[in-house]
């Protein structure tokens, strides 16, 4: 889970810092940042599969759109991410067993920019895995932990182009950096707009670009779920929800699945009998949905109502989707009210598996979401954005004392 | 320097924009916080106001209550 981020000169943020928690409702009023937030969790997952230069392109066409417009090239920009996802390693010893355990990684970056022109470096590039050092045995063919040996920490940085490795690790411990990195990883070279982030030091030997290239942010399109996809596209499904057909197809040819996903529908839509998938003679691919009001006769994905479709593509994002975060932007699109309260409960009961954050304008999901997981976007005079927790405001509490609802503040814009 | 904030309660979107326009540059060097509340198309709009009026002065936060004299003269 990236349990805080830190960053400045991004966007509309001159200083962020912020705590997450497993499930974050992200409020706030139009264009006060909820996007440019978003767009830092975008920024870092285009960086690791499509470079820096990609990333900046990609996100805000440039680094004159990417830092703040007012605060300019004076400012540093830069990105902190502190995650506690858990990574496990076994290096190669002789005669004992010995594990590394990650439990908790902090990366960050700076960029300082040329006065003149969109040039810029890296004057920043850090990684720090903190680590306990385990000694391991086997049990009934398992490896388990039989006892912590000690902590440590392994510090990946740039260095004039180069890449250092640190290991801070007790020397009474049996492992030395040798034996946690391949000889091929060491003292390797970096080009001058690379960032760690793209290296094979994100995943050898712990997977931790998992953590950035992992993440989904939801936009669902229903228009474009309703027309038919070819069914050669991807498996897992689309930001946009394109190729719904495709994804439902393979939750509907698998019986655990098929009946989890029925479950979970008839929850909030209880007329669905029945969703099927029907495949052309040009080989493309296209929804369909029994109604429980026409026993014999399926509705064509261009006659489903918006809201059935986003509810769909919904569910699946939350439940059948493997990614360790999900951002959904405004998921109440094309639901009734009365839905809301079920599918905010679905996101609380989803996110002990995910970590989920999702953008809202709509006080129902502010009412039902729990004061603890809202993050309030609001806009200083200056323009710069800044993100609160309502949570943490004493008057917010002493209106919540006298019976006026979170949600009412939230219209009322006393948050 | 003790914190600040005022709450001025009208009725809607006419007097928000005169608040917001003309008085509210005036009050913002004396507060370091102004809010707005609208209460007009509430329901219970007594039993609203008295709720909201209620936390301010347990904050001991200033408010101005701002309503037309729609019965005068009768």
């Amino acid at each position: 889970m990236i349990k805080r981020i830190k960053a400045t000169n991004f966007k509309s943020f001159e200083n962020l810092d912020i705590e997450l928690g497993k499930f974050n409702v992200l409020i706030g009023a139009n264009a006060s940042g909820k996007s440019n937030f978003v767009s830092i969790f975008k920024f870092l997952r285009d960086i690791v599969n499509f470079g820096l230069d990609n990333a900046i392109s990609m996100e805000a066409g440039g680094v004159e759109y990417l830092r703040n417009m007012n605060i300019g090239a004076v400012k540093d920009l830069s990105i902190q991410v502190v995650s506690d996802q858990e990574f496990k390693n076994i290096p190669p010893l002789k005669g004992e067993r010995i594990g590394v355990k990650i439990y908790e990684i902090i990366y960050e970056f700076a960029l300082r920019f040329n006065k003149k022109g969109s040039g810029f470096r890296i004057i920043k590039d850090e990684l720090t895995q903190k680590c306990k050092i385990v000694k391991l045995e086997r049990k009934k063919g398992k490896i388990e932990e039989k006892e912590i040996l000690g902590d440590g920490e392994i510090v990946i940085s740039r260095n004039n182009g180069k890449v250092k490795i640190n290991t801070n690790i007790t020397k009474e411990l049996p492992l030395e950096k040798e034996k946690i990195f391949p000889p091929f990883l060491r003292e390797e070279k970096l080009p001058p707009n690379m960032l760690l982030l793209e290296t094979p030091y994100f995943f050898i030997p712990f997977p931790v670009r998992a953590i950035f290239d992992d993440i989904s942010v939801y936009d669902f399109d229903p228009k474009l779920s309703k027309t038919a996809t070819p069914i050669t596209g991807k498996a897992e499904l689309e930001e946009n929800g394109k190729n719904l057909s495709i994804v439902l197809k393979n939750i509907l040819q698998k019986k655990e699945k098929r009946r989890k996903l029925f479950n979970l529908v008839k929850e909030l839509l209880p007329f669905v009998e029945n969703l099927d998938v029907e495949k052309f003679a040009d080989k493309s691919l296209l929804f369909k949905l029994q109604e429980t009001y026409f026993k014999n006769q399926y509705l064509p994905a261009s006659l489903i109502s918006d809201g059935t479709i986003n509810i769909t593509a919904f569910i699946i994002a939350l439940y059948f989707e493997r990614k360790t975060l999900i951002i959904v932007e405004e998921p109440e699109r094309n639901i009734h009210p009365y839905l809301i309260s079920k599918i905010v409960e679905m996101m609380k009961d989803a996110s002990q598996k995910k970590q989920i954050i999702l953008t809202t304008h709509n006080p129902e999901i502010v009412k039902y979401a729990g004061l603890e997981n809202i993050l309030f976007v609001s806009r200083e005079k200056n323009g710069l954005s800044t993100i609160s927790r309502p949570a943490d405001k004493e008057e917010v509490k002493i209106f919540l004392k006298n019976d006026i609802g979170i949600e009412e503040l939230y219209i009322q814009n006393l948050l | 320097m003790v914190y600040k904030i005022l709450y001025i309660f009208v009725e809607g979107d006419d007097d928000e924009r005169f608040f917001r326009e003309i008085l509210l540059p005036i009050f913002e060097n004396k507060y370091n916080e102004v809010k707005i509340v609208k209460y007009a198309q509430k329901p219970k709009k007594f039993y609203y106001l008295k709720k909201f009026i209620r936390s301010i002065l347990s904050m001991g936060y200033t408010y101005i209550f701002v309503t037309d004299i729609n019965n005068f003269p009768v």
